[in-house]
């Protein structure tokens, strides 16, 4: 180690701690400083600031006793490592802190300068280790999504090309087609909106992970965002054969506005309503309603697809997560969109779950939204 | 009636000429430019009406296009159309201080392309940079709330 160790000695007894400082003095290389706290609340203030490297722990103190020593002085700092200073009397509660995140203790009577040094030296190395493994995981996450984002800018340029070429053929601007020729190029044209699709939701994940999606609460009234939602949904379902219903009677008055960034909100409703249509065949229904009770706006999709596994209900909002058997009928997408309803949902403060009822056929997936805060209400009023 | 004249600047070589044909089939003239210093040339000679700027662009990037434009008494008032493949998160607040007439992302819908394209050519201001002064350099949430306009 090249830099000089500054430690943090928390010991009441006056002896013990010469005690100890000798021993450190004379076994660790290297010691910058030994600070010295008699009690609790010294050791919380100084750990406060920065400088320490390392703390030794007596776990009896005057104003506090024990594991709960241990646990207010790992909460007010929990990056520097604690070695428990003990008598033989408590060996046992001080191997109850290392079992709880302590790194090492000692014990004062029988322990020599070189044992209380190595604890010490060892303590500061492991947490060392821990953190640098800590931070190429965090670099490792960041290049990922730098990566995605590089991604989905190389992809679009080739992409935008073969979108507008099959356009043109497609649109006939380069010359009269045939039905069959059109219907052909009408799914092209399908399949390069999905692309497409794709690629935006790749980027949108990487915001979302790196935690740059910004949310613009506001008053919403979450009706007329349904309505907006379903419309622009309709071709898509009704060229499928399945049906989109909103339900507006919310049962009970009207539906409060919710307290919620109205782009976020539609961009969670989307992935909702795009999975219900995607997940229905041809016959098949999806059901929109709103209600409210004291805790807020509550708007669940419902369809009547293929319905989602009982042992997937928690996983389906995970990351990448596809269930099986999502590539072999059409496509299941990359396993963003849920991944990315929840995060939007839980950053506005509330809560997106599948609803489970096993006399239902199809998946019925349910978030909530605050309502405005009363006080906020009247204030905008 | 004259054409109106759009100046293409799009280092891709395919969707340069798809674009080109696109807007030449829907009567325009077009004029093209492959990098950023062809950019503020062609724009010089052929005074186009309109500018249709990508941003990734070798020889000085867009926004290096889009400070030349402003710097210069005769190419100031062209209005610009910005066509990128980055995160309209990352750009979209740099490209609007430049006080751009459009902001659209590769690939661009057509009818979309189209309708913003005429509505610069008139001299409209852009839906979604009139609120961009008070909405987040998003490019996602400016186009959302664009659309819903629409609906």
């Amino acid at each position: 180690m090249t830099n000089a160790i500054n430690l943090l000695l928390v010991e009441d007894s006056p002896s013990d701690a010469r005690l100890l400082e000798s021993y450190l003095q004379e076994g660790l290389l290297g010691v910058g400083s030994i600070e010295r706290e008699a009690t609790l609340e010294g050791a919380l203030a100084r750990l406060g600031r920065d400088g320490i490297d390392a703390v030794l722990l007596d776990l009896g103190l005057p104003d506090s006793s024990g594991l709960d020593t241990f646990r207010q002085v790992a909460a007010s700092n929990p990056t520097v490592p604690i070695v428990i200073v003990s008598g033989l009397n408590d060996a046992r509660v001080a191997e109850e802190a290392v079992a709880l995140g302590a790194q090492d203790y000692v014990l004062k009577d029988t322990a020599a300068p070189k044992d209380l040094a190595r604890a010490v030296t060892y303590a500061i190395r492991r947490r060392q280790v821990i953190e640098d493994g800590e931070r190429v995981k965090r670099e490792q996450l960041d290049a990922k999504d730098r990566f995605l984002s590089h991604v989905s800018h190389e992809l679009r340029a080739p992409l935008a090309a073969v979108h507008q070429f099959v356009s043109l053929v497609a649109d006939e601007t380069a010359g009269p087609l045939g039905d069959e020729q059109r219907e052909c190029l009408a799914i092209a044209m399908r399949n390069i909106g999905q692309l497409a699709q794709m690629i935006g939701d790749l980027l949108v994940m990487g915001r979302v992970n790196s935690g740059v999606v910004e949310i613009r609460a506001e008053n919403t009234h979450i009706l007329s965002l349904i309505e907006e939602c379903v419309t622009t949904f309709k071709s898509a379902a009704d060229e499928k054969g399945v049906n989109v219903d909103v339900d507006t009677d919310v049962g009970g008055g009207a539906l409060p506005d919710a307290w919620c960034d109205p782009v976020r909100t539609t961009e969670v409703l989307n992935n909702l309503l795009d999975n219900a249509v995607k997940f229905t065949s041809s016959g098949g229904s999806v059901a929109v309603s709103a209600s409210h009770d004291e805790r807020g706006v509550r708007v669940a999709v419902q369809d009547t697809g293929r319905g989602v596994q009982p042992e997937n209900r928690e996983r389906i909002f995970e990351q990448y997560f596809r269930e099986a058997g999502d590539g072999d009928s059409g496509r299941g997408g990359l396993g963003i969109g849920l991944f990315v309803c929840r995060e939007l949902v839980e950053r506005q403060g509330g809560r997106i779950w599948l609803e489970v009822d096993p006399a239902a056929r199809g998946a019925r997936f349910e978030f909530t939204l605050p309502t405005v805060v009363p006080a906020l209400a009247g204030a905008t009023r | 009636m004259k054409k109106s004249k759009i100046l293409i600047v799009e280092d891709d070589d395919d969707l340069r000429k798809g674009l080109a044909l696109r807007l030449k089939a829907s009567g325009y003239d077009v004029v093209l430019a492959s990098d950023g210093l062809a950019a503020v040339s062609v724009a010089r000679t052929e005074q186009p009406d309109l500018v249709l700027l990508d941003i990734g662009l070798p020889g000085g990037n867009g926004l290096t296009v889009l400070r030349r434009y402003s710097d210069c008494a005769a190419l100031m008032f062209i209005p610009v159309v910005v066509l990128t493949g980055r995160d309209p998160m990352a750009v979209e607040g740099a490209v609007r201080e430049f006080g751009v007439a459009g902001f659209l992302t590769k690939p661009a819908d057509n009818a979309e392309l189209l309708r913003v394209v005429e509505r610069a050519l008139r001299g409209e201001p852009d839906l979604a940079a009139s609120t961009a002064a008070t909405d987040s350099p998003d490019g996602l949430r400016s186009r959302n709330r664009q659309e819903s306009r629409f609906v």
